[in-house]
């Protein structure tokens, strides 16, 4: 059994690969950061484990569920959530989990199993369901038998819910109805998936991945790579630098959604991005250059920090990458559940990085 | 699709009314040709290329992305121009800059704008202009009908239906109506033209009454070559409704110089005897009867026909402006003033009234050329009279040959005239040109027996002096003069009979010898 052992000097280089891949959205991964570093001062090492280590035991997916996004960093979490939450499940089915699997690796969901594998001592599994980080619950590898099932929530002030025999749209549904009358926000467990059949669909070393493109986000950072630079250190493309002309939020939609106006530094170009909740497509002079699912990122200029799509304004100045995804996410099977489409925008999937990283 | 033989720009379409409230941004290529104007759902440049012109008709507004990546396949297409709904939002930065950057112009329509209207009427600008100019002047004619109770309300009509500012114009280019005009056009030719000036074209039509035109003015900001053929065709549909106004106010006019002139010859002919029904009809008409008046009598000495109805506001201009207000009432060859004041005028005042008119005389220039005459003042209605006749026999003492044509010599008072001009105002009077028609009529075709009666009369009637001052022998003379007393049935040693031969031979004097004797 391949394990890897992830400490306190390892989180910064996930919470850097988590912000990347959260392409805009997905929630900031600085308050998890913290949260799984409180968790790891004294020294404790998490056990990361392959996916094809698994076997005929049970897996539970983790994540955060909030109403918005942002709600996480106004509603102080109780610390226990996760934990509550693994053993609420394991008491409704009965069965002990064998690990803790992730959701997604972008944005602040890529961090929280890491806090509940600290808290329970379950190890991780290297891998997630989305690759990057998606807005809906349905946007993932699994296909829909796999994700229904059991759906357990716990929040801060102790409630926890159970949603059973429910797919994923449903949950959402249910839940998103459910968690603006418990504050916002609360940890979610996925339905628990066997192991055998987990290592089938999980879309495996995401989390290496992420860890690698967080250190080379770190050196970049220190070098003070300049945009283009950057994207080649980071295996992705570079789509342009300059500043922020507009930012128009369009009003009255499910998802917050709108366009990032932004004319390059050398005033040759412009670039158009569009976002809802993650940056979904990006148009340079007018052509389509660049789709989800490849992440969009619009990072300061100065800092090199990834911005939020709720944080991005006016005068800000920007580098636009692309990053590539687990080749997967392209597949014709699944790409119309990440693709333009599933993001509101009738426009064909354009896929401007591949894969380049060594895992 | 049928394509206009004038290129239309894009810059003309622009200024269509049908675009009224649009901004054009973006490219700034206003100068390329539109041939065909197409409506499309979305923006989409498919099929499309030099000279189209695309209406976008199924967008909320330009924001979308789709919009963006739309202008980048319209420039490569390299269509005119994009027509796009402008909604509550601009198109994002990107897209402005975009368009900038490739050279499509954009232009975006009032929120309160029909895309499908705006298409349609853009497009038979482009491709059938004959039915737009139908349609503008079926417009016009629905519109004035039973609308013309004024010069502007014709010009008011042309103005909508052509979406354009419309003037009239006076015979000298002044403004009547509206406020638009060139700063220059021929006058002197009235024909229908057309005058640019800066960004406006002109649009000139004139209508023709009477002796001076009426210019009506479309005033066209960068018109297409078919906007200026609606505008003329419009204007050219307006004449007959200018006309008929004219006439209307021609007819009111002449009433209302029949009434005045019929009653200020009721007042000369009753004089003191006017009874109340006259009284009434000068209050009507503002005249003051009490009080003490000076009569002037204008003259007109230019060759007839001249139209004393159409001049009149001139005149009454001029004299105002020369401090004469009062009446002014038409005579057949020429007007009746009078000033009125309250107590008996002192000959300083009489001065300063013969100034006046001779200054109004001096504003009225060579146009409309004057004689005139001022009366003796005099008090109430029957002093009307009097005044009025007298002003009358000084304008005719005038003699417009002998004189320096300085104003000075055209304005004559009746008290500066010697017995000799009295006697040949009378001779210029109608009523001695009747006598003399009369009298002197056998003579008309014996033009000789004429002339030695003439200067008989000159003469003292001594046959020796005739005959030596026509260079025939006595006994011709005397044999001339006798058949002449026979064809006119006088006998010239009767006093009367003579006095009237002779007053009969002054007044067709300038006939019998077409000589002009000064004084």
């Amino acid at each position: 059994m391949t394990v890897t052992s992830l400490g306190l000097d390892d989180v910064d280089a996930l919470r850097r690969g988590a912000s990347l891949l959260g392409s805009g959205g997905g929630g900031d991964a600085q308050l998890s950061g913290l949260w799984l570093a409180k968790e790891l001062t004294d020294g404790q090492r998490l056990r990361m484990i392959d996916a094809d280590e698994l076997s005929d035991g049970w897996v539970l997916t983790l994540c955060a569920a909030g109403s918005t996004a942002s709600v996480a960093v106004e509603k102080l979490p109780a610390g226990d959530e996760l934990s509550r939450c693994v053993a609420m499940a394991e008491k409704y089915l009965g069965v002990t989990m064998d690990a803790i699997g992730l959701l997604e690796i972008g944005g602040s969901n890529a961090l929280f199993p890491f806090i509940a594998a600290a808290q329970t001592g379950k190890p991780v599994v290297d891998g997630d369901l989305m690759g990057r980080a998606f807005s809906r619950l349905d946007q993932t590898v699994a296909a829909r038998e796999d994700l229904l099932g059991a759906w357990v929530c716990a929040e801060a002030h102790g409630a926890a819910m159970v949603v059973d025999g429910v797919d994923a749209h449903t949950a959402e549904r249910v839940l998103r109805g459910a968690l603006t009358g418990l504050g916002g926000w609360a940890a979610l467990a996925y339905p628990a998936i066997r192991g055998s059949r987990y290592r089938e669909i999980v879309l495996p070393g995401t989390v290496t991945a992420a860890l690698e493109l967080g250190r080379r986000h770190r050196v970049g950072s220190a070098t003070g790579d300049d945009g283009a630079a950057l994207a080649d250190r980071l295996g992705g493309v570079f789509l342009g630098q300059g500043t922020v002309l507009e930012v128009y939020r369009y009003t009255g939609r499910a998802f917050a959604s709108g366009s990032v106006a932004v004319r390059t530094a050398d005033g040759q170009h412009v670039l158009r991005v569009e976002m809802q909740n993650e940056y979904t497509m990006v148009l340079r002079d007018g052509e389509v250059v660049a789709t989800a699912p490849d992440v969009v990122c619009l990072l300061d200029a100065h800092t090199l920090q990834a911005i939020q799509t709720s944080q991005v304004r006016r005068g800000h100045e920007v580098v636009a990458l692309a990053l590539p995804v687990p080749d997967r996410l392209w597949q014709p099977d699944v790409l119309d559940r990440f693709g333009p489409r599933a993001h509101g925008l009738d426009a064909d999937p354009r896929r401007s990085a591949q894969r380049r990283l060594a895992r | 699709m049928k394509v206009s033989h004038e290129p239309v720009s894009l810059r003309q379409l622009v200024a269509h009314p049908a675009l009224d409230g649009a901004r054009v941004v973006g490219g700034a290529a206003l100068d390329g040709v539109v041939r065909r104007v197409t409506v499309r759902p979305s923006v989409d440049a498919s099929g499309l290329g030099y000279g189209d012109l695309i209406v976008v008709a199924g967008l909320d507004d330009a924001t979308g992305w789709q919009v963006e990546a739309g202008i980048r396949r319209c420039a490569l297409a390299d269509v005119a121009g994009l027509v796009l709904p402008a909604g509550r939002r601009d198109p994002l930065a990107t897209s402005v800059l975009l368009a900038e950057r490739l050279g499509l112009p954009l232009v975006l329509l009032a929120e309160s704008a029909s895309p499908h209207d705006v298409a349609l009427r853009l497009a038979q600008l482009v491709s059938t202009p004959e039915v737009v100019r139908s349609e503008h002047v079926l417009r016009f004619v629905r519109r004035i009908r039973g609308q013309v109770d004024s010069l502007s309300s014709v010009t008011k009509t042309a103005s909508e239906v052509l979406s354009a500012p419309v003037s009239a114009l006076s015979a000298d280019g002044e403004l009547v109506t509206g406020g638009h005009s060139p700063a220059e056009f021929r006058r002197d030719i009235t024909l229908p033209q057309v005058v640019t000036e800066d960004e406006t074209t002109y649009v000139i039509h004139p209508v023709i009454a009477g002796s001076a035109p009426l210019w009506i003015v479309a005033a066209l900001r960068q018109p297409a070559v078919t906007m200026i053929e609606i505008a003329q065709a419009v204007l050219s549909a307006a004449e007959p409704w200018v006309l008929a106004w004219l006439a209307t106010q021609r007819l009111d006019a002449e009433r209302d110089a029949r009434a005045r002139t019929t009653l200020l010859a009721d007042l000369l002919r009753l004089r003191e005897d006017a009874g109340a029904v006259v009284r009434h009809r000068a209050a009507i008409l503002g005249w003051r009867l009490d009080g003490w008046h000076i009569g002037i009598y204008l003259r007109r000495l230019n060759e007839s026909p001249s139209d004393n109805l159409a001049d009149r506001d001139e005149v009454l201009r001029a004299l105002e402006e020369s401090g004469i207000g009062g009446p002014l009432v038409e005579q057949s060859d020429g007007w009746v003033a009078w000033h009125t004041s309250k107590s008996e005028p002192s000959p300083a005042d009489v001065n300063l009234l013969l100034g006046s008119v001779r200054d109004a005389l001096g504003r009225l220039g060579s146009r409309i050329e004057i004689a005139a005459g001022v009366g003796r003042a005099a008090a109430g209605t029957g002093g009307l009279g009097r005044t009025v006749e007298e002003a009358r026999e000084a304008a005719l003492s005038v003699d417009p040959t002998v004189s320096d044509p300085g104003q000075d010599a055209l304005v004559a008072h009746i008290d500066a005239l010697g017995v000799g001009r009295l006697v040949r105002a009378w001779t210029r009077s109608r009523s001695a040109r009747a006598l003399a028609s009369t009298l002197l009529a056998p003579l008309a075709d014996q033009e000789l027996l004429l002339t030695t009666l003439d200067v008989y009369l000159e003469h003292e009637s001594s046959v020796v002096a005739t005959a030596a001052a026509l260079g025939l022998h006595r006994n011709t003379v005397s044999d001339r003069i006798t058949r002449t007393q026979r064809l006119l049935g006088v006998n010239l040693r009767d006093p009367d009979d003579r006095l009237a031969v002779e007053l009969a031979c002054r007044t067709l004097r300038p006939k019998v010898r077409g000589d002009s004797r000064g004084e």
